[in-house]
């Protein structure tokens, strides 16, 4: 409270202009000559312009989906692997006289870069990934793509959590062009505990496509019938 | 005690746990992605931007000088870099594309002071109690009179009032912890 015993209680509405006319008037004459009750409207008087930068609908304010904790961590350790692979020698050299040693650790070294960089040239390299979220906001479900480029096309590291799980059920990858065109990456299952780890290729290139799709596989009916969307995500390029 | 912003950045480039920086990613991802999401009205993107905000602080750890900013302002800084190059993205998408012309740098510099402005304060105003709360929506966003307020939720006026200045005294004391500029 602002100390003063008379009109303390009156400063918010004031402020707010929220008071009735004859208190607002009173609290006008009051304001410039208490000693409390002055400095505490000045105080609060920048309030009223800061509400109106906001919507009563912005609050609270949007929440970041828990899924990006893993995102990130997961990147994270990828990185933090690609790198400690490419840090960590192989195996520990024998000791020798020095100048054979320095010979042998140039010949290890350059042993070790074809090595290292053939497993590279190996090693799933995703050129872009997205994270694909419920397209029902109840559905529990959330996936992760990482997408490489191959001579087939797109290759898709998949996986997901929260699928429902149901006999028989399949689900499907679809790469949506900017044109509307849909092209299935292939079908997969989830596991008794709705996850899937599955390994899927489309026949499109980098650039061609910024969103994907998981549907529910149907037998394909009509022209454009994909089966009801579950997961959707924009791609990260 | 916990470490501080500032160790936890100095400790990521050593850290192969991932502690560090999952410490520093609940720390700011909340308000990052507030940021974000205000600056991009897109959640999507906004969750692109604090993955990349990350990524980026991780990678380049090892060049923050805790003389010169802040760890927060340096995730901002890094955030603001990444909603730019968000909305410059965006303008050459068919579909995403703004209807207004091209922003000026002093433009998208203003609409980002904006963006976190806004996020603060609904920030702050999600820290006060839903009765602090409900009184200033209902004054000052409902446009009722304190009078009024209380006849419609049943609570004796002087009860109102002073609720209604707990309310904003609080809501400036969370501004001020929060740095809040008006």
């Amino acid at each position: 409270m602002s100390g003063c015993p008379t009109h303390g209680t009156l400063v918010g509405g004031y402020v707010l202009r929220s008071l009735e006319p004859g208190e607002m008037e009173e609290m006008r004459r009051h304001v410039d000559e208490c000693p409390h009750c002055g400095p505490d409207a000045r105080a609060l008087d920048p309030l009223p312009r800061l509400l109106d930068t906001i919507e009563p609908d912005d609050v609270p304010p949007p929440t970041v989906s828990p899924a990006i904790e893993e995102l990130v961590l997961d990147r994270f350790a990828r990185e933090r692997g690609r790198q400690r692979r490419a840090r960590k020698p192989r195996f520990s050299l024998p000791r020798v006289p020095r100048l054979a040693g320095l010979a042998a650790a140039c010949v290890v070294a350059a042993v070790l870069a074809v090595v290292l960089l053939a497993e590279d040239e190996q090693a799933p390299r995703a050129y872009a990934s997205a994270r694909l979220a419920p397209v029902s906001g109840s559905s529990p479900a959330v996936a992760t793509a990482w997408a490489d480029d191959v001579p087939a096309g797109t290759r898709v590291r998949l996986r997901a959590r929260g699928l429902p799980v149901r006999e028989g059920m399949m689900y499907e990858l679809w790469c949506v062009r900017p044109d509307g065109h849909w092209v299935s990456g292939g079908t997969f299952r989830a596991g008794g505990n709705g996850k899937a780890e599955a390994v899927l290729t489309a026949a499109v290139r980098p650039g061609d496509y910024h969103v994907m799709v998981v549907t529910r596989h149907t037998a394909r009916g009509a022209k454009g019938d994909h089966g009801p969307a579950l997961l959707r995500g924009r791609l990260r390029y | 005690m916990a470490p501080s912003d500032a160790t936890l950045v100095e400790r990521l480039p050593t850290d192969d746990s991932g502690d560090e920086l999952r410490e520093l990613y609940r720390r700011y991802s909340a308000e990052l992605f507030g940021f974000a999401c205000n600056a991009l009205g897109d959640r999507e993107l906004a969750e692109e931007v604090v993955q990349d905000v990350f990524a980026r602080a991780w990678r380049h750890a090892a060049d923050y000088d805790a003389r010169r900013a802040s760890v927060r302002t340096w995730l901002y800084t890094i955030a603001r870099n990444r909603i730019v190059d968000a909305r410059r993205r965006a303008s050459v998408r068919p579909g995403l594309a703004p209807d207004t012309e091209p922003e000026t740098q002093g433009e998208i510099d203003r609409a980002l002071e904006d963006a976190v402005l806004r996020w603060q304060v609904a920030a702050a105003l999600a820290r006060l109690s839903p009765e602090h709360r409900e009184v200033i929506r209902l004054a000052h966003y409902g446009g009722l009179s304190l009078r009024e307020i209380s006849e419609r939720k049943g609570i004796p006026l002087g009860t109102v009032k002073s609720r209604t200045s707990y309310a904003l005294r609080t809501l400036r004391l969370i501004m001020d912890e929060m740095e809040v500029r008006a």
